[in-house]
């Protein structure tokens, strides 16, 4: 028995070794618990599902909150006519495939398939299709990227989690700090670019919203993707509602009767905020709707497609429906999955539909991903090549801002609201910073 | 009798380097005549309202010395004042602590020095009315409670005394603020002018600044071939040698011989070799693969470091268990200095050699520089951010350090601790 007090007594008195950190310690499992819609989002498409996603797929760059761009997989140097990207020699995919110029080709023409903001983050590029399947099939060491027109934001949107480079066309196999091991865990890649992420692996539960809450509060969880959230942080994740050409007159049925601080604060939760502009508050858009005019009634049915596993926006669309029957009209939800809203949708599916984007932390990038929305691409174009021609950053946002409300009326797109990264840290994770688009970038976390 | 000027001379000697502080050289009185009268005018007030005792009293003040010792003295004169009372003990919810250990009454006040010593805050009560139902009432006095005197020598002390090691001073404001992690920082006169600078070593390049905080020089490293494995953390070594910058990025292949031609820095194509120190016997090392570690040529492979400093025969090392090494000069005994960090640095102040280090803490708001000499300690120096190098470095003339600190914004700062002659 004494022997054993002693033994018990050395091991919490004598590692001074084991607790001393001024740099970071290597070693451990890093422990997530993440909600089921979290582990739904299989593409990173929410805040949530991005910094989950992040740990085995890397974007190509971070966005730093401060706006620096930081390359991770590739660094990117402007040419005559655009931009070259390089991707860095030690980027690898876990079968051990370098991460080169035709591979990453070959990701994003996927990615242009399946992602509005993987479109907007391109759309400034002279034929980007033909570019990514000329360059696909080519043995190059780098990607041009030739521009339509002067587009300052370019590298700052490409470290968008939407162009995170995937080997095939599901979306597990990136480049990431992490090589999934499974669906629950992943371990450390000693020759990531950035450096080995200092714990030797993740592992993540799914877990009901009371259980991960628990598993936090226990420390038995040191991540909790899904619930909580700091208000503060910028809150870019942005659902529009965008509607056919003939279908418009059902959104001026809908404006007048649309409370958004209340859809917010019944149906969304938060972080999240009530977007009466186009651009989110945070990127300086309105904090507040013009009052307007007095509901009108109309007749009718139409047909409104939502993503069936984000429970914000099933609870928006239902929300939607009882209002436009209080207007006369007969509202009949359509749930999709994320990949197939995006494919009905453009081939025509549908007369309204809800949309929810992670926007760049930039008022022209976000700015271009509503044109995007809207289906225009060639008045996108316009906007987007007058807004690029000016050159100084603060006056380039300013001139969005001000664009942003005069287009707001003229876009078949209604902003509802924004949400921000859900999700809590265990106080002791040590170097959890966010980036430009309020993610947390889990790669350099450890913990004494 | 006032039990007062006892008390206070001895808490006085009792705050940590009271006696070594004179500022402005004068003699220092042992006691505070200030703290007397500024406690006497208080306990005179609160006498007169006749409050149900005992009194529980709560003082702050941003010089803990400070706040102890008129604690202490106004306890003590309320008791001999026919109040029995008591030194709160710990900082959070004095009201239900002071109802915890039995006070009837609380005396919060928050004392500090400026032009004036002056104290202010409130007595009330604790007790709570049982019959006022839900709502929790307190009743009796309540009283505000303001005082202020001419500060003296002593309470000059008691102040001095809580605001960080006596003789060390943080310039208040960082020499240069980064957008990114310094990696190295180096010291020395590179142009031969007679004025120092600073070479760091950032994640993207390599910048000379001058005393002001200007930018000489910058050098990018963008482009040049990675090491084979990489390292998460910025992490290198850099010196400034014969009017060359060294610089060995943990993160490149190779290092840099960067020579400043007085507006730009170009590469000689040496490739130096990473050093702990910079001095003359600066001892040769190499770079753990894929971690922020050093390690020593001479020393087992098993214990590679953080960091370490060579000067004047001094060495000095920084382990990853927390604890620093120090050799001095012409000794074989090490000195073990428990509690240390990354960062640190042998610095020679007027003759004696010290040891200047930063906090083992994990993820501090606040760090703490402490310096230890041979002979004396100059304690310990709150400074913002997370210490992660410092170097020694003249500037206008004066010894002084130059720290890197992380920042929690992910960038960092330069900034400058002398110590006041």
């Amino acid at each position: 028995m004494n022997a054993r007090r002693l033994l018990v007594l050395l091991a919490v008195v004598s590692p001074a070794a084991a607790t001393a950190a001024a740099r970071a310690r290597d070693g451990g499992t890093l422990r997530l618990a993440v909600l089921p819609e979290v582990r739904a989002d299989r593409w990173g498409e929410t805040p949530e599902g991005a910094v989950l996603r992040s740990l085995v797929a890397s974007p190509l760059c971070h966005l730093e909150a401060g706006g620096r761009v930081q390359p991770v997989l590739a660094s990117f140097q402007r040419t005559a006519d655009g931009v070259s990207i390089v991707p860095r020699a030690s980027a690898r995919f876990p079968s051990g495939t370098p991460l080169g110029a035709a591979e990453l080709a070959r990701a994003w023409a996927r990615a242009l398939e399946r992602s509005p903001a993987a479109r907007a983050a391109l759309a400034p590029v002279r034929d980007v299709a033909a570019v990514l399947e000329q360059v696909s099939r080519a043995k190059g060491t780098s990607l041009q990227l030739p521009l339509a027109h002067p587009w300052p934001d370019l590298e700052a949107s490409l470290c968008h989690p939407a162009l995170a480079p995937l080997a095939g066309d599901g979306p597990g196999e990136g480049v990431g700090a992490y090589a999934a091991d499974g669906a629950e865990r992943g371990r450390a890649v000693p020759g990531f670019p950035e450096g080995r992420p200092h714990p030797d692996g993740f592992v993540v539960s799914a877990l009901s919203r009371r259980a991960a809450q628990r598993a936090l509060e226990a420390r038995a969880a040191q991540v909790l993707l899904g619930d909580g959230g700091d208000p503060a942080a910028p809150a870019l994740l942005a659902t529009y509602l965008v509607s056919r050409p003939a279908t418009r007159p059902l959104v001026a049925l809908v404006e007048p009767r649309l409370d958004r601080a209340a859809l917010v604060r019944s149906f969304v939760g938060g972080p999240a905020s009530a977007m009466p502009g186009l651009l989110p508050p945070a990127l300086g858009g309105l904090d507040r709707a013009a009052t307007g005019s007095s509901p009108g009634r109309g007749s009718g049915t139409a047909l409104l497609l939502y993503t069936a596993d984000r429970p914000g926006q099933r609870a928006v669309a239902q929300r939607l429906q009882i209002l436009l029957r209080d207007a006369g009209v007969q509202l009949t939800l359509a749930p999709r999955s994320p990949e197939a809203l995006d494919r009905d949708w453009r081939a025509g599916q549908g007369d309204l539909a809800l949309r929810s984007v992670l926007l760049p932390p930039l008022p022209a990038g976000a700015l271009a991903v509503v044109l995007e929305l809207a289906g225009d691409p060639a008045g996108s174009r316009r906007e987007l090549a007058t807004l690029g021609a000016v050159a100084e950053p603060a006056e380039r946002a300013a001139r969005t801002r001000e664009r942003a409300l005069q287009l707001a009326g003229t876009v078949p797109v209604l902003p509802l609201y924004v949400e921000g990264l859900r999700g809590r840290l265990d106080p002791a994770l040590v170097d959890v910073r966010r980036d430009g688009f309020g993610l947390w970038m889990l790669d350099d976390a450890w913990w004494p | 009798m006032s039990p007062g000027p006892a008390l206070v001379a001895a808490l006085l000697l009792a705050a940590p380097g009271a006696r070594a502080v004179a500022p402005g050289g004068e003699q220092v009185e042992v006691g505070s005549k200030a703290l007397e009268l500024l406690v006497a005018r208080l306990s005179d007030r609160i006498l007169a309202a006749r409050p149900e005792g005992p009194a529980a009293i709560a003082v702050q003040s941003a010089s803990p010395a400070l706040a102890n010792a008129a604690a202490a003295v106004l306890a003590s004169r309320l008791s001999a004042g026919g109040l029995p009372s008591f030194v709160l003990s710990g900082e959070e919810e004095p009201a239900s602590r002071a109802q915890a250990q039995g006070g009837a009454t609380l005396v919060q006040v928050v004392v500090r020095l400026d032009a004036d010593l002056t104290a202010a805050g409130e007595l009330r009560t604790v007790r709570r009315n049982f019959w006022s139902g839900r709502t929790p009432l307190n009743d009796g006095p309540a009283l505000a409670l303001a005082a202020s005197v001419p500060p003296d020598a002593g309470a000059r002390v008691l102040w001095a005394a809580g605001q960080g090691p006596v003789g060390l001073v943080l310039h208040p404001t960082p020499l240069v603020h980064f957008g990114e992690r310094t990696a190295a920082v180096a010291a020395g006169d590179i142009d031969g002018d007679g004025h120092g600078e600073v070479a760091v070593l950032l994640e993207s390049e390599v910048q000379l600044i001058d005393e002001s905080g200007r930018v000489l020089a910058r050098f990018p490293l963008a482009g040049l071939p990675l090491a084979p494995i990489p390292v998460r953390e910025s992490f290198g070594t850099i010196c400034i040698r014969e009017g060359h910058i060294e610089v060995v990025p943990a993160s490149l292949a190779a290092g840099l011989t960067l020579r400043f031609t007085g507006s730009a820095l170009t590469s000689t194509g040496v490739p130096p070799r990473p050093t702990l120190g910079c001095a003359g016997d600066a001892l040769p090392a190499r770079f753990v693969p894929g971690a922020a570690r050093i390690q020593p040529e001479g020393l087992p492979a098993s214990r590679p470091v953080w960091g370490g400093d060579v000067r004047r025969g001094h060495k000095a090392l920084l382990f990853p268990d927390g604890t620093a090494t120090w050799l001095p000069a012409g000794e074989s005994e090490a000195r073990q200095v428990p509690d240390a960090g990354a960062g640190g640095a042998l610095v020679d102040w007027a003759d004696e050699m010290f040891l200047a280090a930063s906090s083992d803490a994990a993820n501090p708001s606040e760090d703490r520089l402490r310096v230890v000499g041979e002979r004396s300690s100059l304690g310990d120096l709150p400074v913002p951010g997370r210490i992660l190098q410092i170097c020694r470095a003249v500037m206008n003339g004066r010894v002084v350090l130059v720290l890197g600190v992380w920042t929690p914004d992910g960038g960092s700062d330069l900034r400058i601790v002398w110590r006041r002659p």
